[in-house]
């Protein structure tokens, strides 16, 4: 994956294109607004992250000159602009995600990946969602695992069904607390934890192959591949 | 007294009204009956003046000539049939000349001045006299002048007449011209007090008109709406300082935590260590989320955050937090107990912020219950408003501090030792007050029982 980062902060800019490198991509950075609005017309990115407060142009208006000239590369806001308005606005110039400083690198890797996903497959009308064994159908609200039914709570479903669109993708706890409770503060997120280990005693308990996979450091993940 | 009634009398417009009224009709009336008794009593001078000039002729003539001449006076005055005057002449008891027959039994022959009717022969109505006695010579002689008062009574009830019509029309002016005062004064308050409530409401924009007359209704209009201007700039001052505070403290805490991070990725330093920078880590969190409260808590308190305000289903949102701590509640062991309607609830608020209210209740019930103990949630709709509460039967809070408990990082010694950050009441506090409602902390008997009411109104 190609990116770019605009960032003014050198700590943050460097620890981000660290740990991306780490993770096996590919970044540009820019160090103020200017820079960043020329890269981004300049080349192709998968994904870009852009700080809000960086110097000559403001992240808002790189991503809505960006937007009015056609360009949809998504767009992650990194911004220490916390207030749920600020996150508003930034959803509203055109960004496709917002994180708040101070932010977990797996929280940032997670949510740039989710965005290249999203892109790739413009989610089509499904009524039913599976992965292995596990079905889930979404009218009749009915889950099956191994043709054995299992009974969820309104939140459980919502869980399970978050996790299912997101198949072999990091999700974190910030990323379930925001869509799934439409939570957009930071409650105690050990109850998260709470309640993926109910659903996980409801989907994996009594099969012999785990669906359910905690990613250390960074939250959780569904996937039929074994580790 | 029914209440209405009661209200009416306490009302500012009844009392204003009363006072200006009273005070205009004073003025009126007393001006009315003032000119009444003047008219009156000029002409009643007049009538003894003339008496009076009559009088001292003849006092001139008895003591130039002798009293004897007083009978001559008196008998040439009575050939002068224009004069209306009743003369009449005595010496010792015995009647000398005047054009009464007899002393009238009416008349006081001691008195001076009297003020009498004398009754007529032949059934003629009475005659209204003002008499006046005058004696000569060691009261040997005694003389009685009587002026008719007939026209100072007609005068009198012409008077009387213009008099009553014009306090009449006096307390009808002076009643509706303190209607209409307390009407215009009305409802100039009133544009003031919508003005305000708007503004309280949210719409810090509204401003009360100003009629441009400069009078001092304007100059109050002109001083509230500068006033107004004045907190609008205030509050831009605090939005933005409050921004470049967060901006300018979480660039540095971030750049801190990442840093901590790294050091308790890096597999080069013992265990240890690194758990030790991860517990710091976690701390720097712990101040983000202090930090971020206290920015809602003054977002809340600066009701500037009407603008977030959209309607949503409250009892979805209860049971969704409910839910969110069903896991925790089964693994400690708690037992919760709800009641909440199975329809929808609308309210129009902040969705994030009214949970986030919730969301501190439970976790508070959730974190002071001790295992085995009971939790009940509640939601009730009264009279537009939404009743939310949370009992426990956990320690509580002493009954001195019910009140304290929602100010901000109060905590009550015991729980100093558990983790928090003494500002989720206070918090609860600053939501309910933003939706024009309250929070009420009480003792449960035992435990403790907080209740979040909210005003479900629509903002204008």
């Amino acid at each position: 994956m190609k990116l770019l980062v605009i960032e003014d902060d050198e700590s943050h800019a460097q620890f981000i294109l660290t740990g991306l490198r780490e993770a096996g991509h590919t970044a540009d950075r820019a160090k103020d607004g200017m820079d960043g609005l020329f890269l981004a017309t300049e080349e192709k990115y998968d994904v870009m992250i852009v700080d809000r407060m960086v110097p000559k142009l403001d992240g808002l208006a790189i991503i809505q000159a960006l937007r009015a000239s056609g360009n949809k590369t998504p767009v992650l806001i990194l911004s220490s602009l916390a207030k749920v308005e600020e996150r508003i606005k930034g959803l509203k110039a055109g960004g496709d995600d917002y994180l708040t400083k101070p932010f977990e690198f797996g929280e940032l890797l997670a949510r740039i990946e989710a965005l290249v996903r999203r892109g790739n497959s413009e989610q089509s009308e499904q009524t039913t969602l599976t992965l292995d064994d596990l079905e889930m159908n979404l009218l009749t609200r009915e889950v099956k695992r191994a043709g054995t039914a299992i009974d969820l709570q309104n939140k459980e479903f919502r869980l399970l069904e978050f996790l299912l669109r997101r198949p072999d993708q990091v999700v974190t706890r910030t990323m379930l607390l925001e869509g799934v409770w439409d939570f957009h503060f930071s409650p105690n997120t050990n109850l998260i934890d709470a309640q993926m280990s109910k659903l996980r005693q409801k989907v994996d308990k009594d099969f012999k192959k785990q669906l359910i996979h905690t990613v250390r450091g960074a939250g959780y993940k569904i996937s039929a591949k074994q580790d | 007294m029914p209440s209405r009634i009661k209200k009416f009398f306490l009302s500012f417009s009844f009392r204003a009204g009363a006072v200006f009224f009273i005070a205009l009709c004073t003025t009126l009336v007393g001006l009315r009956i003032q000119t009444y008794y003047r008219s009156l009593y000029i002409s009643y001078a007049d009538v003894r003046a003339r008496i009076d000039a009559h009088a001292s002729d003849i006092d001139q003539g008895i003591s130039r000539y002798g009293a004897k001449y007083a009978e001559y006076l008196v008998h040439a005055i009575l050939q002068d049939t224009s004069d209306k005057r009743l003369y009449l002449l005595f010496k010792d008891g015995k009647s000398l000349t005047g054009n009464l027959s007899a002393w009238p039994p009416e008349v006081d022959p001691k008195a001076t001045w009297q003020d009498t009717f004398i009754a007529q022969p032949g059934g003629a109505p009475p005659l209204h006299l003002l008499v006046r006695i005058t004696t000569y010579k060691h009261r040997r002689y005694v003389l009685l002048t009587g002026y008719n008062l007939e026209r100072v009574d007609m005068l009198r009830n012409a008077l009387l007449r213009v008099t009553i019509s014009n306090v009449l029309l006096s307390l009808f002016m002076s009643f509706l011209i303190s209607i209409i005062v307390v009407w215009m004064i009305n409802r100039y308050l009133q544009g003031i007090n919508r003005v305000a409530g708007r503004v309280m409401g949210g719409q810090l924009q509204t401003r009360v008109p100003v009629s441009g007359t400069g009078d001092q209704f304007d100059k109050l209009s002109a001083n509230i709406n500068s006033m107004l201007d004045w907190i609008v700039t205030l509050l831009g001052t605090v939005r933005d300082s409050t921004n470049a505070i967060a901006h300018d403290m979480r660039t540095p805490l971030s750049r801190h935590r990442l840093e901590l991070r790294a050091l308790a990725d890096d597999a080069t330093l013992p265990e240890k260590t690194r758990e030790k920078i991860a517990a710091a880590m976690m701390r720097v969190d712990g101040i983000v989320e202090m930090f971020d409260d206290i920015l809602s808590i003054a977002r809340a308190e600066s009701r500037s955050g009407a603008e977030m305000f959209a309607p949503f289903d409250i009892a979805e949102t209860v049971s969704d937090v409910i839910e969110f701590y069903a896991a925790l509640i089964e693994e400690k062991p708690l037992s919760l107990v709800s009641d909440l309607p199975a329809w929808p609830v609308k309210i129009t608020g902040d969705k994030q912020l009214i949970t986030q209210a919730i969301v501190n209740l439970l976790d508070n019930a959730v974190k002071y219950t001790q295992q085995k103990g009971h939790i009940s949630v509640s939601l009730k709709e009264l009279d537009g408003r939404i009743a939310i509460t949370v009992a426990d039967d956990g320690p509580g809070i002493p009954e001195q501090f019910l009140d304290k408990a929602k100010e901000r990082f109060f905590r009550v010694d015991e729980s100093r030792n558990t983790p928090g950050t003494g500002l989720g009441l206070s918090l609860a506090n600053a939501v309910a007050g933003l939706h024009h409602g309250t929070l009420v902390l009480e003792d449960n008997h035992p435990g403790l029982r907080a209740t979040l009411t909210l005003a479900n109104e629509a903002v204008e």
